[in-house]
């Protein structure tokens, strides 16, 4: 009795260790089979480049310009969420809805902000990312209050949990979705801020140099473009970058450089120029892809 | 006799496993940056990042500045590295090199490292070294950051099977504003 009770112990934790250790072993091969499915989990500890992109609320830090006008009817409406069926759809729908509670923000519209943040928590929970909100997001959504700081404080942490939840849990395709509707929103709002073409205001300025940080988005792209979702966002971005790479850049070699104590000065006198023309096709380049997006009208 | 052997076959299989099990643990260095907090003026950027290196690799990292803010950038690694890494970052606009500094210097001096915490007097305190940056235009920087192979004097710490050192880095980034009319001015 004891024996056999030895050997089935014996058997038994046996077969523990072996399923253990293969499934640890498995554990990369498994993954790379479901890099085209839903939830893709793309073993990346390795990995060696980084390529970092500035989160929404960054490119609508200049909105405190006056003349700047909240238009709420850009918005992606929060009863679209019910369009979005996929996963694909619903992840990169998910950095659309994350620039646009960011926006929000940043113009200090509270009810906006809290429905944003709402319509953002939801989709979370539809695309799995529960966890990405920490607990006092509920709380923190309750208490929120007009200030602008507050606001912008609520959005930029919101961003930065989904973000550092999707790289621990290797979450790279959904993370490469969610960058590139952050970004197109981003741009989608701030390209229709603009009322009239002036060569010398700011925001036409900052939406020129966006060349330098959609290079770097295409970078991170590039990097993971064995993903099928991926691949196909680079596809959709693609009339974007040629209106990018078209623009010129010219060093203004005239100006002395700037000295400034204690800090390294970087980017040289290098200025993007982006003329009427090349900014509304810029524009409706943007918006067209935004759209179909938005109107789920792309496969990923 | 035989509560022995099964200890023998028991032991045999913990001895099995045992590697495995400890490359299991893996390190969790997005939480490094989760309770930052940048000191005003400066506030904390979004492309901050914390992953995990391996001894012996070299890693790059591509940021993007914006004209009209400043950027303050800083790193910690674990203390299993010994602060034995070397800093160099480009300014992809221009293609100059903008900092090229080891982890640790021998001087110790204030600029001549990137790792190793110094008394600052004035402040009356130890800080991190930090590093400021102006763009006068937009850019991208890229940091290059060259592990050194494990020496045998570094701490205990987290190994890869090839007996290789694993630990967080984290650079930290933070901006600050420049106002409008500044930039205007330019």
């Amino acid at each position: 009795m004891r024996r056999k009770f030895t050997f089935t112990f014996l058997m038994l934790l046996i077969t523990f260790f072996t399923v253990f250790v293969s499934c640890e072993g498995c554990e990369s091969s498994s993954n790379k089979e479901d890099a085209d499915s839903d939830n893709t989990v793309v073993e990346t500890e390795d990995q060696s480049s980084f390529y970092l992109i500035p989160s929404p609320e960054d490119l609508f830090e200049f909105t405190d310009d006056p003349k700047l006008i909240f238009t709420p009817t850009l918005l992606n409406g929060s009863d679209n969420v019910e369009k979005y069926i996929d996963n694909k759809s619903k992840e990169i729908n998910f950095g659309i809805y994350a620039a646009d509670l960011a926006y929000c923000a940043a113009f200090s519209k509270n009810q906006e902000t809290v429905e944003y943040l709402h319509v953002v928590r939801n989709l979370g929970d539809k695309i799995g990312i529960t966890a990405a909100f920490d607990e006092s997001f509920a709380k923190r959504s309750e208490s929120i209050d007009d200030n602008r700081d507050s606001l912008k404080k609520i959005s930029s942490d919101t961003y930065f949990d989904i973000v550092r939840f999707l790289e621990q849990n290797k979450k790279t395709s959904t993370l490469c979705l969610i960058s590139v509707g952050g970004w197109l929103e981003s741009l989608y709002l701030v390209t229709n801020l603009v009322d009239k073409y002036d060569e010398k205001n700011i925001t036409i300025q900052r939406i020129a140099e966006q060349r330098v940080v959609f290079a770097n988005l295409i970078l991170y792209l590039q990097q993971n473009d064995n993903i099928e979702s991926v691949k196909n966002i680079l596809k959709q971005i693609e009339p974007i970058q040629q209106v990018y790479e078209s623009l010129q850049v010219v060093t203004e070699e005239e100006k002395s450089p700037t000295e400034k104590k204690d800090k390294i000065v970087v980017g040289g006198k290098t200025k993007i120029m982006m003329n009427e023309q090349e900014f509304k096709k810029l524009r409706e380049t943007i918006a067209r892809v935004r759209n179909n997006i938005v109107q789920n009208n792309v496969t990923l | 006799m035989k509560i022995s052997k099964l200890s023998i076959v028991l032991l045999f299989l913990v001895a099995a496993v045992a590697p495995k099990l400890s490359e299991g643990q893996t390190l969790d260095c997005s939480k490094e940056l989760r309770f930052v907090r940048a000191e005003p003026p400066f506030e904390f950027n979004s492309q901050s990042k914390s992953a995990v290196c391996t001894s012996g690799k070299t890693y790059e990292l591509l940021i993007s500045l914006y004209e009209g803010y400043e950027y303050r950038l800083s790193f910690s690694a674990d203390a299993v590295f010994n602060n034995d890494m070397h800093f160099k970052i480009v300014d992809m606009n221009t293609s100059n090199t903008v900092l090229d500094l080891p982890g640790q210097s021998t001087s110790g001096e204030i600029g001549t490292q990137v790792l190793k915490s110094y008394y600052d007097r004035k402040e009356a305190r130890t800080v991190q070294p930090h590093f400021d940056f102006y763009p006068e235009s937009t850019t991208n920087l890229k940091i290059i950051i060259t592990v050194a192979e494990k020496k045998t004097t570094a701490p205990a710490g987290t190994y890869d099977n090839s007996g290789k050192t694993k630990g967080c880095l984290t650079m930290l980034l933070l901006d600050k504003k420049v106002p409008i009319d500044d930039w205007e001015k330019k």
